[in-house]
């Protein structure tokens, strides 16, 4: 047989990188409902973008007979490619290959993908399917860890790092995934965990399915770790591409502009009548985003976790948002120890990526009780504030009802540097509720009534009608102004093309002490 | 996870549910019970619903006898167990036992945060069991029924 030429054998070493773990690991990982790595990354990015880069990298391992095991690519795809013709990189492992664990070359790739990113600024994209450390390189592939989780950090509010688990992800593997900024899960074939069901029995007797334990809406709707949930691979891959839609390249960079035909003045006269005018009564605050949004169309993020804040992407003139909205129709829209991890951490991306901030405010006060006091609500709560207070994105904030007390404060207030504060006029804002009040302030004079009832019943009027209302807050300045509900879209636009240039800036210092 | 079991002449269907804070939602033959696992290896049915199928019925594996205080119950969130999201009272039961619900669907409204709140069921179903009554204060986790 006549010696390969120089590009058959380049050719063999493609073909062999290509394959991966072999068709018969495919057929497998095809079987339980994934997609490989290369199908992944081909649906994930614009068609015909990727450029692979590493696919030659093999381990290094010599220990445990693994000299004689070695795929070329090791275990993980890496490489760049454009998303809406924007750069994006890229890395996804490869469950075919040792099923898909962490050597040090493994890392290598990863870790290399990431520093290119960060030079030329542009976001990560890792899509995980792993079986964790690759056991045979013991300490070496702990390191590997390690170097990812550094740049990580490094490169946290630098450039966007979305994480879909597509697979297993166990024990350190998880911490990754949890530094970046978003996590997406695919339903029934994904699940992540400090330890797995097995170890839990053993250490506490806990018994619990991998599916409760740390399947995808075990961390959607209970832990809030991930912000995603899709129903299989396709759709978690479309969805991380409708997110990146509306995310600069990088923390210098401005979001990404949509041409849209939605007249900017365009009024809705249905969003009179959308607050009730029992302040009892709930509604959903999504009926007004909607309304307000280019094209009606409000992508919500985090949506089964504290629903009772809602946090998501929208455009105005074209021009992405971020929206942060207390929720009435769930737990009175009251904020609590998860909606303020929630909405602070959610307002803290936005602040890191230039996406201005609209506030819908509804909100009758901090959740009371053991259960959350216990829990600490206080430093929880905290964080909301320091977010909203640190963020020099421009803001706005239209009050539709409720903004009594603390969360008053909270919710973006002129107070905390919000831009423009815009009251409906069913606003009513005071330190708390009427009855409330009205029973701390007037308690001597309602015992001594002839007719207490009668007497507590005229107080509250009397307090509503002074307090529970917009005017005392627009007189004092501190909202700006009270519209008429149908006119809240062209009123947000004007205010965000005033706030367009504006520049604001926190203290020199290496950083805050965000009550963690 | 779904048994079948067969003690004697007996078949038992036992579903086991969730886990939360040491408690166990287990369903037998269709009966929810709930089960405390203690440090001695053994599960001990702590709370019976009002109207057990067959007492009888209860699984060997539970030698000890019931205690005397059931805990407070705690959510179970994907077992069919609909649970009150924050403190409050309940204002209507908007279904009866039997009642088929779905995912989506208001079955209940209480009252929180001086606020009326709609309970709505996470999953499609036939309603097992109501456990509060109009009038009833719940706290956090509280079950309010049981749609399976």
């Amino acid at each position: 047989m006549a010696p390969k030429t120089a590009l058959e054998v380049l050719e063999q070493k493609n073909q062999q990188a290509k394959v991966g773990g072999g068709h018969d690991k495919i057929e497998k990982q095809h079987a339980s409902g994934k997609l490989t790595a290369r199908e992944r990354i081909e649906r994930l990015l614009d068609q015909g973008t990727f450029i692979e880069m590493d696919r030659l990298k093999a381990h290094r391992c010599t220990d445990f007979g693994m000299e004689k095991q070695k795929i070329l690519g090791d275990g993980v795809v890496t490489g760049y490619g454009l998303i809406h013709g924007r750069q994006t990189f890229v890395y996804a492992q490869d469950f075919t290959v040792f099923g898909g664990s962490l050597s040090l070359s493994h890392a290598e790739k990863i870790c290399k993908v990431m520093d290119t990113a960060m030079k030329v600024g542009a976001p990560v994209i890792g899509l995980c399917d792993s079986g964790g450390a690759r056991i045979q390189e013991g300490v070496m592939s702990l390191a590997g860890y390690a170097d990812i989780f550094l740049r990580n950090v490094m490169a946290s509010g630098v450039i966007p790092q979305i994480t879909a688990i597509m697979g297993p992800s166990a024990g350190g593997a998880v911490y990754s995934p949890a530094l970046t900024d978003w996590i997406f899960m695919v339903e029934q074939t994904s699940y992540m965990f400090i330890t797995g069901p097995d170890v839990i029995k053993a250490v506490t007797r806990e018994v619990v399915t991998k599916e409760a334990l740390g399947g995808a809406m075990a961390h959607n709707a209970t832990s809030g770790v991930a912000h995603f949930a899709a129903p299989d691979d396709q759709t978690c891959l479309e969805r991380i591409r409708e997110l990146m839609s509306f995310l600069p390249l990088n923390n210098m960079d401005d979001p990404p502009r949509q041409a849209t035909d939605d007249d900017p003045q365009r009024r809705d006269e249905a969003l009179r009548d959308v607050v009730p005018l029992d302040p009892n009564k709930p509604y959903d605050i999504r009926d007004i985003i909607h309304s307000n949004v280019d094209n009606n169309y409000f992508f919500e993020v985090h949506a089964h976790y504290a629903q009772n804040i809602v946090v998501g992407f929208a455009r105005l003139e074209g021009l992405p948002v971020g929206i942060i909205a207390n929720q009435p129709a769930v737990m009175a829209g009251c904020l609590d120890i998860a909606a303020s991890i929630k909405g602070a951490r959610f307002v803290r991306f936005c602040d890191a990526f230039n996406i201005p901030l609209i506030i819908y405010e509804d909100v009758p006060g901090f959740l009371p009780g053991t259960h959350q006091e216990h829990g600490g609500i206080i430093k929880h709560g905290a964080k909301l504030i320091y977010a909203f207070c640190e963020a020099t994105v421009p803001r706005i904030t239209i009050i539709t009802r409720k903004a009594y007390g603390g969360a008053y404060c909270v919710m973006s207030s002129r107070h905390i540097r919000g831009d423009m504060v815009i009251g409906y006029p069913t606003a009513e804002i005071a330190v708390m509720g009427a009855d409330g009040a009205v029973n701390i302030i007037s308690r001597n004079e309602i015992q001594k009534a002839a007719d207490p009832d009668q007497e507590r019943k005229r107080l509250v009027a009397e307090y509503r009608e002074k307090f529970a209302n917009p005017y005392k807050a627009a007189e004092l300045g501190y909202i700006d102004d009270v519209i008429d509900p149908a006119d809240t879209r062209s009123r947000i636009i004007q205010a965000l093309r005033m706030l367009k240039t504006k520049r604001d800036i926190n203290p020199a210092k290496k950083h805050g002490n965000i009550p963690l | 996870m779904k048994y079948n079991l067969k003690i004697g002449e007996k078949k038992f269907e036992v579903e086991v549910g969730d886990i939360q804070a040491g408690l166990i939602q287990v369903f037998v033959n269709g009966t929810p019970y709930e089960v405390n696992m203690e440090d001695h290896h053994e599960a001990v049915p702590v709370a019976l619903p009002p109207k057990p199928a067959a007492p009888a019925s209860v699984p060997r594996a539970a030698p000890a006898p019931p205690k005397a205080a059931p805990p407070a119950p705690r959510p179970a969130a994907s077992s069919g167990a609909l649970t009150a999201p924050i403190p409050g009272l309940i204002l209507a039961i908007k279904v009866a036992v039997g009642d088929a619900v779905t995912a989506g669907q208001t079955v209940a409204t209480m009252e929180a945060m001086k606020m009326e709140n709609n309970l709505i069921s996470h999953v499609s179903g036939v309603v097992k069991e109501i456990r509060v009554q109009k009038g009833a204060e719940v706290s956090t986790g509280d079950i309010i029924m049981i749609i399976a």
